[in-house]
């Protein structure tokens, strides 16, 4: 039996790709359908399953070692189903950086299955969903009923559009095998859709919906979060919009990364600070409030913008997830999103020298400012509405008279930059393009441009040469001329700093390049199969 | 006479002796208990509880207290631990046994042992007696490594088979098997107690089929607990008596059937298909094997699948 893996995309511990065993292939995430298991036998048969679940390994150490899986090419996670959310948490956690294929026999369930895919598992069955079909049980994408509690089938699978009667009076064989592949179907457009949410880099927003269905998922989603699962796996920039929905949406990986670089990387440089709120349209300083506002006042000094649960200098707008993201707006602030946010607000604060503080915020907005910065003396700007006559002309009036000055777009450049690369760089030549679609050129040639759609810098020759030197964000690869794709097994040595979609330089001993990573640094050198970079462009040395 | 605490547990049960059906006395002896019990232990056994160092007094005075206004024609002596090991049953008692059941003209005496008491010295002492003997033995499966692992019973093949070998033609021999040892799937169990059959079928002269049941207090019982062990089906049971009725001589009667602890089905038709594998076992009527209920189509899918899931499947 040859079997190889090649993973070719990936959101957070999820992702997509393919096994191969003799020339059969199957696509990862895969479902494992007992219903047709002859489609599945080659797989099945070289997998070895051991005899003792998994689980006995914390209470039988010594037998579990006789016991055992000893599978070679897979991780075969037997009996989690016994165990506590929080123990499958951690289970999972302790072998998800493992490069091998996880497979959790006996565990997926319609409900259960985005949650176990966002947490790395790669093959999952649907033998659950048919024992309960033989207890009478029937599943819809979030939750399950018992047949005869039914009085319309909420499906339309071929086994469900003959009707509730025809599988009411079958025979108890005939209709337990009837839910069971009804309750397959629902599994099998379920992968689907998570597929689909994988590649779109929207599994995130997904899975958090599909937690308020059920507490369970819920405890797991949130011990995740605090285990700071697959930190390393997760995307710093993505093409998807974060959706702030839910208590869980503050601890995301993504706002996590945000605010970790963005304190990092924020340096201030005004004495005085102008806090605003939030818009619905991204960037920032493309929303009919924030255009308002600077139509009116000339600001030239440093500015945070007070969102939920994000908190964005200004110099930081439009990075990911700040340029790309929604969040639901009410009014109404609960106690934990104004602790949260202020907490946050203060900590940027800090980091500058600020000598004068204006606020141009109202109602919740204001709470923020005035728990973040009791001790400060804060001028507040705004008389109900922050664009009515009466606020602009208290705003202008505060920041009149000030001579201190600010090139927004050089600053923007250079905090992306450290943001992105953790480099500090005295950028050389001009910026050109309309907001926000800015270019830095030096010399007649490009050197970074922004990229919207990622919320990140796009890097080119020169910058390249110097993350070279800098040595980060770089991958040093084989001695063979590459192109369109490198893969893993090309790759001798990869910064451990690189996410996917990371933009990185690659190079040899002739040529050098930018590629989008596809995985982390670190599975890059570890992993022998799978998809490593996609070159955007390369040069000869 | 008989102090309370050291009461014996005794009935009388009906058991096929050369194709009759007759009255057996059945009697379980407080002794200080099995010495493997005491050391290590199988993974399903907790008899070692019911311990009770009872001397050679004592122990008369349990079989006396049993024996009294009962008939019988088999006399079965069971004590947890091995009839044989004088360091539980203490020297003379076998004599006094052997001696009251040939007073009493008792057709059949039955003792259980593990296989390292039986000696060459110990046959000729059975090949004596006037009375057909049979001797159980614990050898629960014929594969050592899941004997090893999954039982912990401690001993192997081979010594059960020198033991088979040396009994053979003097006293009967007796193989207990046990259906579902723990880790091992519903069907892998089946698979195991009938491959188990067919290897000894020579060796013995009969096969009890026991299925697990879940002691208090044994492994098992942890495992069973977290949702890690279920004992096996009663169809499972059915189905080995089936495969193997024409190979061998072989009985089963299931310890705490449509318990929950014990061999179960889906509660509706236990006490049918428990009825059916005791009538089998005393009247060798393969037929009335064929009871039916609903759950069977959900055993043949746990057949299936707890191969893969290796936790059960269902309650």
């Amino acid at each position: 039996m040859v079997l190889s893996m090649l993973l070719t995309k990936r959101d957070g511990c999820a992702r997509i790709g393919k096994i191969v065993i003799d020339s059969k292939e199957f696509e990862l995430p895969l479902l494992i359908d007992f219903l047709k298991k002859e489609e599945f036998e080659d797989l099945l048969n070289s997998m070895d399953f051991g005899l003792s679940p998994y689980v006995i390994k914390d209470i039988d150490s010594k037998r579990f070692d006789a016991l055992k899986s000893r599978d070679e090419n897979f991780l075969i996670l037997t009996g989690l189903k016994t165990l506590s959310p929080k123990r499958i948490v951690e289970e999972i956690f302790k072998l998800v950086k493992n490069s091998k294929p996880i497979y959790t026999p006996a565990l997926a369930t319609p409900i259960n299955l985005p949650l176990l895919i966002y947490l790395g598992i790669d093959i999952v069955d649907n033998i659950l969903p048919i024992v309960d079909a033989y207890n009478g049980i029937y599943y819809t994408n979030d939750s399950k009923f018992k047949l005869q509690n039914l009085k319309s089938l909420p499906c339309n699978c071929p086994v469900c559009l003959n009707g509730i009667d025809a599988l009411k009076n079958s025979e108890y064989e005939e209709r337990s095998y009837l839910i069971a592949l009804h309750n397959t179907y629902v599994m099998k457009s379920q992968i689907e859709l998570i597929r689909e949410t994988i590649r779109n880099e929207n599994l995130r927003n997904f899975v958090e919906a599909k937690a308020k269905l059920n507490p369970e998922l819920t405890v797991i989603l949130r011990i995740a979060d605090n285990l700071n699962f697959c930190y390393e796996f997760h995307s710093a920039f993505k093409k998807s919009k974060v959706y702030f929905n839910t208590l869980e949406s503050f601890n995301r990986p993504e706002v996590k990364i945000f605010f970790e670089r963005a304190l990092k990387a924020y340096k201030p440089k005004t004495k005085t600070l102008l806090i605003l709120p939030c818009s619905a349209k991204k960037p920032y300083l493309l929303s009919k409030t924030h255009k308002t506002i600077r139509r009116v006042c000339k600001i030239r000094v440093n500015e945070i913008i007070v969102s939920s649960p994000l908190v964005v200098p200004r110099e930081f707008e439009l990075v990911y997830p700040a340029i790309n993201y929604d969040t639901p707006v009410t009014g109404h602030w609960s106690d934990e999103e104004i602790s949260f946010v202020a907490e946050r607000l203060r900590e940027f604060v800090d980091k500058g020298n600020f000598e004068r503080i204006i606020a141009h915020v109202e109602n919740g907005y204001r709470k923020v400012v005035e728990r973040a910065l009791k001790d400060y003396n804060v001028e507040y700007t705004c008389n109900s509405s922050i664009t009515s006559q009466d606020s602009l002309k208290n705003l202008k009036r505060a920041l009149e008279n000030r001579s201190e000055k600010l090139d927004l777009y050089k600053e923007i450049f250079e905090h992306m930059v450290r943001y992105q690369f953790d480099l500090e760089m005295n950028l050389e030549g001009k910026i050109k393009g309309k907001y926000p679609e800015l270019e830095l050129i030096n010399s007649n040639e490009r050197v970074l441009r922004v990229n919207k759609n990622y919320g990140m810098l796009d890097i080119y020759r020169v910058f390249a040469e110097q993350l070279i030197e800098a040595k980060k964000y770089v991958v040093k690869i084989g001695d063979f001329d590459p192109k369109g794709t490198i893969f893993a097994i090309g790759i001798e040595n990869a910064d451990e700093r690189i996410r996917p979609n990371d933009l990185v330089v690659f190079y040899n001993d002739k040529i050098f390049g930018v590629a989008k990573a596809i995985m982390a640094g670190i599975e890059m050198v570890e992993a022998k199969k799978g998809m490593a970079l996609i070159i955007k462009r390369k040069w000869n040395f | 006479m008989v102090i309370e605490n050291v009461k014996p547990k005794f009935w009388v049960e009906k058991e096929r002796l050369n194709s009759k059906i007759v009255d057996c006395l059945t009697v379980i002896l407080r002794t200080s208990g099995c010495y493997w019990a005491k050391k290590n232990g199988c993974l399903m056994c907790n008899y070692i509880a019911d311990a009770y160092p009872s001397t050679y007094d004592e122990l008369v005075n349990q079989i006396e207290f049993a024996m009294s206004n009962k008939n019988f024609q088999i006399l079965k002596i069971f004590t947890s631990g091995s009839f044989f090991d004088t360091k539980e049953v203490p020297e003379g008692f076998r004599e006094y046994v052997y001696s009251k059941a040939y007073e009493l003209g008792i057709k059949k005496l039955i003792v259980e042992s593990r296989p390292e008491f039986i000696t060459s010295k110990i046959v000729d002492e059975l090949s004596a007696l006037k009375f057909e003997v049979e001797v159980g033995i614990g050898l629960e499966t014929a594969n050592d490594f899941v004997r090893e692992y999954c039982i912990n019973k401690g001993f192997k093949f081979k010594d059960f088979e020198r033991a088979a070998k040396l009994l053979k033609g003097k006293a009967r021999v007796k193989a207990y098997l046990l259906l579902k040892p723990p880790f091992l799937s519903e069907r892998e169990a089946i698979e195991d107690a009938i491959n188990s059959t067919l290897k000894i079928k020579n060796l013995v002269d009969v096969v009890s089929l026991n299925p697990t049941n879940v002691q208090s207090k044994t492994y098992i019982e942890k495992l069973w607990k977290l949702k890690l062990y279920r004992p096996p089906w009663l169809w499972s049971v059915i189905e080995v008596l089936k495969q193997v009725s024409k190979e061998v001589d072989i009985i089963s009667d299931p310890v705490a059937a449509g318990k929950i602890r014990g061999p179960h089905n889906c509660g509706r038709c236990d006490k049918d298909v428990a009825k059916a594998i005791k009538e089998f076992s005393l009247h060798k009527d393969i037929s009335v094997l064929d009871v039916e209920c609903e759950c069977k189509a959900l055993w043949e899918k746990i057949l299936e699948l707890e191969d893969y899931s290796r936790i059960p499947l269902v309650k």
